[in-house]
């Protein structure tokens, strides 16, 4: 692949790669380097994919695999490294999804399982369809219906209570000052 | 089909619209037209799907990542691949697995010639065993890396390097002891290598840090010094660099 072609998919891709990382390791860090994994993965091998129009649902994948491989490995979720948190009861409105920021949403996406989270963040990150986001997590069509609908309903209850005035602490990753994809 | 039913399948509708023809959805989308109440509720999941989709797609995301990923793979274009190289490297593993099934001890997993200067091989290094083992704008973590994997840990960096991103670093066995590498970019958006040796006979005869010696080796500008029984190669490749440039990497 020439440098240029290369540039142009690390620009179109990095950024939503980036949140879908972000989202499933909770870790700025973690979250980077899976990122830069699988630009790696695609440096190696990308070359061999012959339709263009797989280029999405092939970054995603690697992503996910090299996450859950990274999973296997480490045996543990990433909470304990979260860097520092916010505490959302003073800065969030009343209704659900009403003004909803960056880090109030993910947040709450933080708070799912990861059986629901993965499927939720693809779905809402660069409009990923039914059959993609089964394609990318390798699990039936049925089952991403039923882990879409769970999750949206346990995120909107985490949303609910947060904004009810629970006083509940969300804890979130420092995020860079001036960086903005 | 009842409420639901349909509520599930139009779960996983886009509020983007990108499904509207797919026959997927027909029927939910009919019944969800002929029903005023799961109208309503499929209305308020379109308006929550793109106010959380929208969020979503506005969480920050470090710049130098992308800057990270492009200047280790994205600096030169991937050789277009062909079969006899492939077939070449096959036949010279093959003879390479026979070779070591004769020998009576395990050998180092890279053989860099014996009487070759440390300049040479660092060069060697950067051009034939190009690999970063982790990524990350965290120099602490890199160091910490590379003790982990048994490398050889920088003590004490010139200040030019001590205030440049860095981005990645790699360990290596080789036949002339353990080599560590840090990888860091400069403000030209070039890559700028650090190998450390451990122990080589040749670090007695450099000089310090604070008086390196300047040399150019094929197409590397390096820097060359000793540290804390440690041997320091510097460099930056040709394209833009200049010895005076790796110079600068040493003055306050």
């Amino acid at each position: 692949m020439k440098a240029e072609a290369f540039q142009g998919l690390v620009d179109t891709w990095y950024d939503p790669l980036y949140r879908f990382a972000l989202s499933l390791t909770r870790n700025g860090d973690d979250a980077l380097d899976l990122t830069q994994h699988t630009f790696a993965r695609w440096a190696e091998k990308g070359d061999r994919l012959r339709d263009e129009s797989k280029v999405k649902s092939w970054l995603f994948t690697v992503l996910y695999r090299e996450f859950l491989d990274s999973r296997k490995i480490k045996q543990r979720e990433v909470q304990g490294e979260l860097e520092t948190t916010l505490d959302l009861h003073h800065s969030t409105p009343n209704r659900v999804a009403e003004h909803l920021d960056a880090k109030t949403a993910m947040a709450a996406l933080w708070e799912l399982n990861h059986d629901f989270r993965a499927p939720l963040t693809l779905f809402y990150l660069e409009n990923h369809s039914y059959k993609e986001i089964a394609e990318v997590l390798s699990i039936p069509i049925g089952t991403v219906m039923s882990r879409i609908a769970r999750g949206k309903d346990q995120l909107r209850s985490k949303l609910m209570r947060t904004n009810s005035g629970t006083g509940q602490v969300i804890p979130m990753p420092q995020l860079k000052e001036g960086h903005h994809g | 089909m009842d409420n639901n039913t349909a509520k599930l399948i139009l779960g996983v509708y886009r509020a983007s619209g990108d499904d509207a023809q797919d026959p997927f959805f027909k029927d939910a989308l009919q019944h969800a037209e002929n029903d005023p109440f799961l109208r309503q509720w499929f209305s308020e999941q379109l308006r929550q799907d793109g106010e959380l989709a929208g969020a979503l797609r506005n969480v920050p995301v470090p710049n130098d990542g992308k800057a990270a990923v492009l200047a280790i793979m994205g600096t030169r274009p991937r050789p277009r691949r062909r079969w006899w190289p492939m077939a070449l490297a096959a036949c010279f593993a093959f003879f390479l697995v026979l070779a070591n099934r004769f020998k009576s001890h395990s050998g180092p997993s890279i053989d860099l010639p014996e009487n070759a200067t440390l300049a040479d091989l660092a060069a060697n290094l950067a051009e034939h065993h190009a690999s970063i083992g982790l990524m990350s704008p965290d120099r602490l973590r890199l160091e910490e890396w590379i003790t982990a994997h048994g490398g050889p840990r920088p003590e004490h960096l010139p200040p030019g390097l001590a205030t440049m991103a860095v981005i990645g670093c790699q360990t290596w066995e080789t036949s002339r002891g353990k080599v560590s590498l840090l990888c860091f970019v400069n403000d030209r958006k070039q890559s700028v290598h650090l190998y450390v040796f451990d122990h080589v006979p040749e670090g007695s005869t450099l000089p310090p840090m604070s008086q390196p010696r300047f040399e150019r080796t094929g197409q590397w500008s390096m820097a060359l010094w000793q540290d804390g029984g440690h041997s320091y190669v510097l460099g930056v490749p040709d394209g833009g660099a200049s010895p005076k440039t790796v110079e600068s990497y040493f003055s306050t």
